[in-house]
């Protein structure tokens, strides 16, 4: 029963991160219909800042003096800076081309995801690098070597903050509900007076920010990052939200978490070898019979 | 003989009804005019016809068979074949090779033996290719047969929407707004190049259009939707006399005079 | 029919070189052969991608297929094939075609179960499930350990008890055959599969029936109502597309002697996508061209390899911003001009 509970925190845990990623997959979607493939190398971006600003901020005390405060800084630091980069790749990389077919579209997306991570490769080295503690991983519990650990807890709480501050602004702002009618139409939106390019540098800030935030939650429960993390996370985040049904923000949550929970159950108790191939199982599962995924609405082609 | 039949369909889109209680036939050799204002369902008809919609309820009977459990593309087999409203030509292709697509429907060669050229293969291949020739004859868009299809303008492609769906050789043939984009003295000859076409290979055809009078001239009968709901049926001379049709179409035919 | 000809002759020339093969530069001769295999990858993708308008990214899941089938199947089986076959050139020739249309055949069986249900997905999700597909078939490999799963696979060693790979190596015997993948791989075997699949896609989408492939590309509604079974044609693309990336997978097993699960990665997908795209999606002679380059562009830069696959996504990039059809992909738009012209 503890070990139980233990893989399901740790389940949870690494969920969440999938989530944090999902959201932003999914928010881009709804509005722009595109894959934005670079968003999982965003992720990796994000944990690279926190690694760096963990530097900057205070190499001194590096090894052993991890503060909440300076832990919450370095987080607020690498959203920032992803949320530069998500603007600035919109801006120059998608903009040009939002009147092409979606496969151009696809096709620079890809070209963007490859440029970050060679790119990350060349400037900080292809090696792994260990991710500073930023705070300190207490043992809650311990029964019979089933141990939970403060930080996987701290995963848990920091993304459902995130997600309920972007359920907020979704739901209650005027940008949030800027963003929805544009995701329903374009057109209409525009007509309304919606300033559509607006609406759409938002999605990416928001969306590139959530994923930094994974990238740093990350960095709390995994030590090693490297530049091509993004691949796997972001192509699994990429499968949470089309399991819980793409564009829709609640579903990738729940996609997120959903995966998280059976890929640390089916290697927990059955085999880790194949351990990266269940997100793609559940990829192809999904899509070959309820490829709307479990909150997606299904949309009729007009003719 | 009532070559096609609508029965009772009714085709709903979440809580709006498109078409509602539709009954109507068209029979052998017979050019039937779908009219109506913008809005009215005609074009959705069309989509439930080739089964690009499923009917919420109801069916359709095409040579007393039901064509619930047809896909699109068996309905082209079957003999039924459409044109788009909003021109729907494939763009990569030249004006003949538009055509020629529609040739699959009955081509003898098959995936082997156009990729090994084998003689049987060529010698279809030169028939095809003479049909092409003689049906754009009769369109007059032989000159532009190696042209893009979507570089013409728009009324010759409405006329290469019309050839690709006659060469999949149709018993019905179905044309959404054939005239749509043209000037007045355009679209008579069309309607009569229309009538032609029916006459010349026998066939039926369906014909949708929103502007009244193009379709008083040729039809022989017409259909007549308002929101979905057929408001009148008859021959033309009744159609242009009855009440309900003036009242849907006033304000329509004011902004078209 | 002057396609057959222009084949053909092609083909003896093919066969002309072959016989002078020995006098090139083995490293030259290297890069001709993989130019000739990514001309193989590249056309068949060009295939599903370019003329059918599909987007997969799995190609590299299909060649990992063929690759791995047929050379398990040359060193497993080798004593069976030299006895069936004989041992001379033409008993290997023959064993190389026998497992090559194997390992082809099998791709082609996979990319049909994986086909069906997928390709009624449209462009990114396609592209994501291929991907999927393709990294499912490389963890899977990575863990059988008879083809070496990790390590990669290099032959296999004959007990007397049994067929063992190096992953399951017996310490309680002591004598042993070593059968290593066998270099079958030639300029010939090379060169005429490439030519075939460019004979093949010219024929296929000059016929009535292969105008269907471009037709499904260009409006789905639009073939379906002219009667085309738009998912079978997808299906047959993807089929086909697959079943030569699995002969390309048996080409490189058989020239480089050794795969590795690595090899196959999604990184290998995105190079024959970079071909398609640089030559122009649905151009013929643009993707032969690009294949080339791409090719050899590597070996160019090999002083500065860490910037290679940076150059790859700014190519990607740069092609989608500024010349999406490709460098190549301009032939119809050029013919019509010209016509322009003489009028």
């Amino acid at each position: 029963m503890i070990e139980f509970i233990q893989q399901f925190i740790n389940g949870l845990s690494l969920g969440s991160i999938y989530a944090l990623i999902a959201l932003g997959y999914t928010m881009i979607y709804g509005i722009l219909r595109f894959i934005n493939f670079a968003h999982g190398d965003v992720f990796m971006i994000g944990a690279f800042s926190g690694y760096y600003l963990a530097f900057l901020f205070s190499f001194s005390t590096f090894t052993g003096g991890a503060s909440v405060a300076m832990a919450i800084v370095i987080l607020l630091g690498s959203m920032v800076v992803c949320s530069i980069l998500g603007f600035t790749l919109e801006k120059l990389a998608y903009k040009p081309l939002r009147n092409s077919p979606k496969l151009t579209i696809l096709i620079t997306a890809i070209g963007v995801s490859l440029f970050l991570e060679y790119g990350g490769q060349l400037v900080f080295g292809a090696d792994p690098k260990s991710f500073p503690t930023l705070l300190e991983n207490k043992e809650l519990f311990n029964v019979g070597g089933a141990a939970v650990f403060s930080n996987s807890v701290v995963v848990i709480i920091v993304s459902l903050v995130l997600m309920i501050l972007l359920r907020i602004i979704v739901m209650n702002t005027k940008m949030g509900t800027a963003m929805r009618a544009v995701s329903f139409n374009h057109n209409v939106a525009s007509l309304m007076g919606i300033n559509i390019n607006r609406v759409i540098s938002f999605t990416f800030i928001l969306g590139s920010s959530l994923a930094a935030a994974a990238g740093i939650l990350f960095g709390l429960n995994y030590p090693k990052v490297d530049p091509l993390i993004g691949i796997i996370y972001g192509l699994k985040a990429f499968v949470a939200a089309v399991l819980g049904g793409i564009g829709n923000i609640l579903g990738a949550a729940l996609g997120g978490l959903i995966l998280g929970l059976v890929e640390t159950f089916v290697s927990g108790y059955l085999s880790s070898t194949y351990r990266d191939a269940i997100a793609f199982g559940i990829l192809i599962i999904i899509l070959l019979f309820r490829p709307t995924g479990l909150l997606g609405k299904k949309e009729i082609e007009k003719v | 003989m009532s070559l096609l039949k609508i029965n009772n369909v009714t085709m709903k889109f979440g809580g709006l009804t498109s078409i509602d209680a539709l009954n109507a036939e068209v029979n052998d050799n017979e050019l039937v005019g779908l009219i109506g204002p913008n809005g009215a369902g005609k074009t959705t008809v069309f989509n439930v016809i080739t089964s690009v919609y499923k009917p919420t309820l109801g069916e359709v009977l095409f040579q007393d068979k039901s064509l619930k459990n047809y896909k699109t593309n068996q309905i082209a087999h079957l003999g039924i074949c459409r044109t788009f409203q909003n021109i729907r030509l494939f763009k990569s292709l030249s004006v003949k090779d538009n055509v020629r697509v529609s040739f699959g429907v009955r081509l003898k060669a098959g995936f082997f033996s156009s990729v090994m050229q084998l003689n049987k293969f060529s010698k279809e291949e030169k028939e095809i290719d003479n049909r092409i020739d003689e049906l754009l004859e009769l369109f007059n868009l032989h000159d532009v047969k190696d042209e893009e299809a979507i570089s013409l303008p728009y009324g010759d492609q409405r006329k290469v929407e019309i050839v690709r769906a006659l060469a999949t050789d149709p018993k019905l043939l179905l044309l959404d707004e054939p005239a749509a984009g043209m000037n007045p003295s355009e679209k008579s000859d069309l309607m009569k190049l229309i009538r032609d076409v029916k006459d010349k290979f026998r066939i039926s055809i369906l014909l949708i259009e929103h502007d009244m009078k193009v379709v008083m001239g040729i039809c022989e009968r017409i259909y007549v939707l308002e929101y979905g709901k057929k408001i009148a049926e008859g021959l033309p001379s009744e159609i242009q006399n009855n009440e309900k049709v003036i009242e849907a179409y006033l304000g329509d035919t004011k902004t078209h005079a | 029919m002057k396609s057959k000809l222009y084949f053909l002759s092609t083909v003896l020339a093919i066969f002309l070189i072959n016989l002078v093969k020995d006098s090139i530069d083995p490293y030259y001769y290297t890069i001709l052969i993989y130019i000739g295999i990514n001309i193989i990858l590249a056309s068949s993708l060009n295939l599903i991608n370019g003329f059918t308008g599909q987007f997969s990214l799995g190609h590299a899941g299909f060649m990992a297929i063929g690759g791995y089938l047929s050379i398990s199947m040359s060193t497993y089986f080798a004593p069976f094939f030299a006895n069936l076959f004989g041992a001379g050139v033409f008993g290997e020739n023959m064993t190389f075609l026998t497992v090559m249309i194997l390992g082809g055949l099998a791709a082609a069986a996979i990319g049909l179960l994986v086909g069906v249900p997928s390709l009624r997905l449209k462009g990114d999700y396609l592209a994501i499930v291929t991907l999927g597909f393709s990294e499912i078939i490389r963890v899977l490999i990575q863990g059988m350990d008879f083809i070496g799963a990790s390590q990669g696979f290099r032959g296999v060693y004959q007990y007397s008890n049994g067929v063992k790979s190096l992953q399951m190596l017996d310490n309680t015997q002591d004598s042993f055959i070593f059968y290593g993948v066998p270099k079958y791989t030639n300029f010939f075997w090379t060169f005429f599969i490439a030519a075939f699949i460019v004979y093949f896609i010219y024929n296929l989408i000059n016929s009535t029936y292969g105008k269907g492939f471009l037709a499904v590309k260009d409006d789905e509604v639009a073939a379906e109502s002219m009667g085309i079974n738009t998912t079978k044609f997808k299906v047959i693309a993807f089929v086909s597309g697959a079943f030569f990336a699995g002969v390309a997978g048996a080409l490189y097993g058989h020239f480089n002697l050794y795969l590795n699960p690595e090899d196959f990665n999604f990184l290998k997908s995105v190079e024959i996508v970079a071909i398609v795209i640089l030559g122009g999606m649905g151009s013929i002679p643009g993707v032969i061209i690009a294949a080339v380059i791409l090719t050899i562009l590597p070996e160019l830069l090999r002083g500065i390899s860490e910037y290679r696959m940076i150059v790859y996504a700014l190519l990607l990039i740069i092609m989608m911003l500024t010349r999406p059809q490709g460098i190549f992909g301009t032939k119809f738009k050029f013919k019509r001009k010209k016509k322009v012209e003489s009028a």
